[in-house]
């Protein structure tokens, strides 16, 4: 597939914003070169792997395994306004409404005979499943559910949830290395090869990137706030779905100097910055725009929760290339959406310190297991320890059929007016 | 079963039921103290070595109400239920509540749990969700080593050497009376009927078990004795993830269906299988919990279908009915897979969806009686 012909298919789309920055406009582009490495990788008689987002994507890369992740393409049916019939073939298939929509899409997608146009260059079919239960069931269960569809092998990683804090018992880093030691058995048995050289490559090359990463997260605590919160979702997902040409350091240090320049110059995203917000919950997929929607009022919103349930950006001073799978698994265990609720609320607290949030807005889709019933605590949390009110309204963004988008935005533009009465903007 | 003449000893079970906080009350007065427990991969053994009594936790049929201003309203439930009963005091009488890693609603009942319920501490036992020992067998241990440790902090005492191999013997007695008394349901017709069975496995539950063990063996001495009643109807199989009152499998009943087999955490997979005597007793607990029958929640999955696939072979069913307690994701996900296996075998597969509240029981005797009548039909 030529980069023109992904282009075509990306901006032939009304429901995609145009990112901002140019190295982000790069990466999504290249998530599409992604999508047509793995086709070609199935072509040329390798087994495609439909994964689970958080298994360490620094193995499959070492063995060159080709990944589908499948709730990123059940997310692209969603951003593509595709939604409603991926989820009623997933319904119809015998998956009830009220399970995860994105999940839903995905299983969609999987029992769909004729895919929509988007799906011929993103769809590879699969040749063996890794579902893992972190961070959620739904998670845990759709995989399976593809594998039963295909009838094909599947393996399982167990990810501990973290009931320790940061200071994680051997035990448990024991336990959840030997499940990615697991995984690469079952990818061995399966054709593939670890070259243990490599693996130790791949971590510290991620090590590096999430090391630039936690630059470019000081970075965007600047105001005015250099980066629409658009950019930074396709920034901090795209390490997961990168074509191998854009997988080099020089891609997140090009973006960390392209804000560092913004920032130097106070080049905000609006004219003037009257609020700071952060996103909690699933973001609007299938109405991506509605992230800077708020940008109409001065408000912008400078974090969101896709970047941490991206899950990418591991601690960088717990990757040791020499210990590839234990620092692996310390990381993940350690990572702020593999905690107990306690562990999400302080992530957050310490979110809106950090990134001066001046309100939060907090979504509740309904099919989500994971995320709802932590909005109170999370609000109460944040309002005890900064003063900062939440704002928390239903809001699936996943299915189309369940969005209200005038409803939305009356919620958002309320919730924004009063805040700017609050700071007497 | 109209005509079965009544089993007295299954009345001081039935009691139980009734009055689910009896036993606890009665345990606190006599200077105890008494542990919640829920899900399935918390071993009472270890907090009845304590001294302790185990308490399983059970919903009533009452709409949320104080727990909606904590959860959403599309939040399982059961687990609203529970919470409501903890916010009014029901719960009050609890040392600790000991949950288990299962599904994301109880991971988030533990966190709504521990900033909201501040009376009564909360333990979240980390146990696997991959019920491989050969992979797994370490990290369990040491969970339950941390757990036990935590039982023994409220307890006030150390297991000591012996208690615990005895309290898994005292368990492994009542698994075993309520598998025997299970048995019955194999005959054609049946001597114990499907409420019966379930009042009885759920009041055990509920009883300190070396009194529960005294009224099983009394219950199986009684039902063994009983002509079998005149039954006719489909032999069903009733699945799902947790059912905390006979009052559903009663109404199958009463429209025709012959109850022969349940499979919910709340009672057969709960004790289904034994622990034994051999070997080390909490490395004995690891191994047992990994072979207890799963919930919709563990891996691999293929392990409870083939326990439900196993359940239809030995209680030779007809037909399996399927109810999903609202927003319970993990056997929704399953519904399709498990389905697809009955279908294969050609047994006859309805999913119900089942509000914890007991609204809806009206529509849902129409689909149960309508599903009945087909499979009866041929």
């Amino acid at each position: 597939m030529s980069e023109s012909a992904s282009a075509t298919s990306v901006s032939s789309t009304p429901y995609i914003p145009s990112p901002d920055l140019k190295i982000v406009e790069e990466m999504q582009m290249s998530i599409l070169r992604y999508f047509a490495e793995v086709q070609q990788a199935k072509a040329d008689g390798k087994p495609v792997v439909w994964s689970s987002v958080l298994v360490p994507k620094e193995i499959f890369q070492a063995m060159d395994v080709p990944v589908v992740y499948g709730n990123v393409l059940g997310a692209y049916a969603s951003i593509f306004g595709l939604s409603a019939k991926y989820a009623e073939l997933a319904e119809d298939f015998g998956i009830p409404r009220d399970c995860c929509a994105v999940h839903r899409c995905t299983v969609g997608v999987t029992c769909c005979a004729e895919r929509d146009e988007f799906f011929d260059l993103a769809f590879a079919v699969p040749d063996l499943v890794i579902g893992s239960n972190y961070p959620c069931m739904a998670e845990s269960k759709s995989p399976v559910a593809i594998a039963d569809k295909f009838g094909i092998p599947a393996h399982f990683v167990d990810a501990p949830i973290n009931t320790w804090g940061r200071e994680t018992p051997e035990h448990a880093v024991r336990y959840l290395a030997g499940q990615f030691r697991g995984m690469i058995a079952f990818l061995e048995r399966h054709g593939y090869k670890l070259d243990p050289e490599r693996l130790k490559q791949q971590v510290a090359f991620w090590r590096d990137v999430n090391e630039v990463q936690g630059e470019i997260e000081v970075l965007k605590r600047a105001s005015p706030a250099p980066m629409h919160a658009y950019d930074s979702v396709i920034a901090a997902c795209s390490p997961l779905v990168l074509s191998s040409d854009m997988r080099r350091l020089d891609t997140w240090t090009r973006l960390r100097d392209e804000l560092r320049e913004k920032v130097d110059r106070k080049l905000g995203i609006v004219e003037h910055e009257k609020l700071r917000l952060m996103w909690v919950g699933v973001p609007p997929l299938c109405d991506f725009k509605l992230l800077n929607y708020s940008e109409r009022h001065g408000a912008v919103v400078v974090k969101s929760l896709v970047e941490l349930l991206a899950g990418f950006t591991l601690d960088p001073k717990l990757m040791d290339p020499e210990t590839p799978l234990e620092s692996l698994a310390r990381a993940h265990l350690c990572g702020p959406i593999n905690p107990t609720g306690q562990g999400l609320v302080d992530y957050f607290v310490g979110a809106v310190r950090d990134y001066r949030i001046d309100g939060v807005l907090a979504v509740v889709k309904r099919t989500c297991g994971l995320l709802p019933s932590l909005q109170r605590l999370n609000q109460e949390a944040i309002r005890e320890a900064t003063g900062v009110p939440t704002v928390i309204f239903d809001l699936d963004g996943v299915d189309a059929r369940e969005y209200d988008a005038a409803a939305t935005h009356a919620a958002i533009d309320a919730f924004v007016e009063v805040l700017l009465a609050r700071k007497g903007a | 079963m109209t005509n079965a003449t009544p089993l007295a000893a299954l009345e001081p079970l039935r009691a139980a039921i009734a009055d689910p906080h009896r036993s606890a009350r009665e345990w606190k007065a006599a200077g105890g103290k008494v542990v919640g427990v829920r899900c399935l991969y918390v071993p009472e053994e270890i907090v009845w070595a304590a001294g302790m009594l185990p308490e399983p936790l059970y919903g009533t049929p009452e709409p949320v109400r104080l727990a909606d201003a904590y959860f959403q309203s599309c939040t399982c439930e059961f687990v609203r239920n529970l919470f409501d009963h903890a916010l009014d005091g029901r719960l009050a009488h609890l040392d600790l509540l000991a949950l288990s890693n299962t599904c994301d609603v109880a991971r988030r009942l533990f966190d709504m749990w521990e900033r909201y319920v501040p009376g009564v501490p909360v333990y979240l036992l980390n146990n696997p969700q991959k019920m491989e020992p050969e992979e797994n067998r370490e990290y369990f241990g040491e969970e339950l080593r941390r757990f036990q440790a935590r039982v023994e902090q409220v307890a006030g005492k150390a297991i000591g050497a012996g208690e615990l191999g005895d309290a898994i013997a005292l368990y492994d007695e009542t698994r075993g009376l309520l598998r025997r008394l299970y048995a019955l349901r194999v005959e054609d017709p049946p001597r114990l009927s499907g409420t019966e069975a379930f009042t009885a496995a759920m009041g055990a539950s509920l009883l300190p078990k070396d009194r529960a063990n005294g009224l099983l063996r009394a219950l199986l001495t009684e039902a063994g004795q009983r002509e079998a009643p005149d039954v006719f109807g489909p032999r069903l199989l009733v699945t799902g993830s947790l059912l905390d009152s006979p009052a559903l499998l009663a109404m199958v009943e009463e429209v025709g269906g012959v109850v022969v087999a349940d499979d919910f955490c709340t009672t057969s997979r709960w004790f289904w299988n034994r622990v034994g005597s051999s070997g080390e007793p909490l490395v004995a607990l690891v191994e047992f919990l990994n072979r207890r029958p799963q919930c919709a929640c563990m891996h691999p999955p293929q392990a409870r279908f083939d326990h439900v696939l196993g359940l239809i072979d030995e209680f030779r069913v007809d037909a399996v009915l399927q109810l999903n307690l609202k927003y319970c994701h993990p056997f929704a996900f399953d519904t399709p897979l498990i389905k697809r296996r009955l279908d294969e075998r050609k047994i006859p597969f309805s999913v119900l969806e089942v509000g914890h509240d007991g609204s809806g029981f009206g529509q849902l005797r129409t689909r149960i009686q309508a599903f009945v009548e087909m499979v009866d039909a041929g």
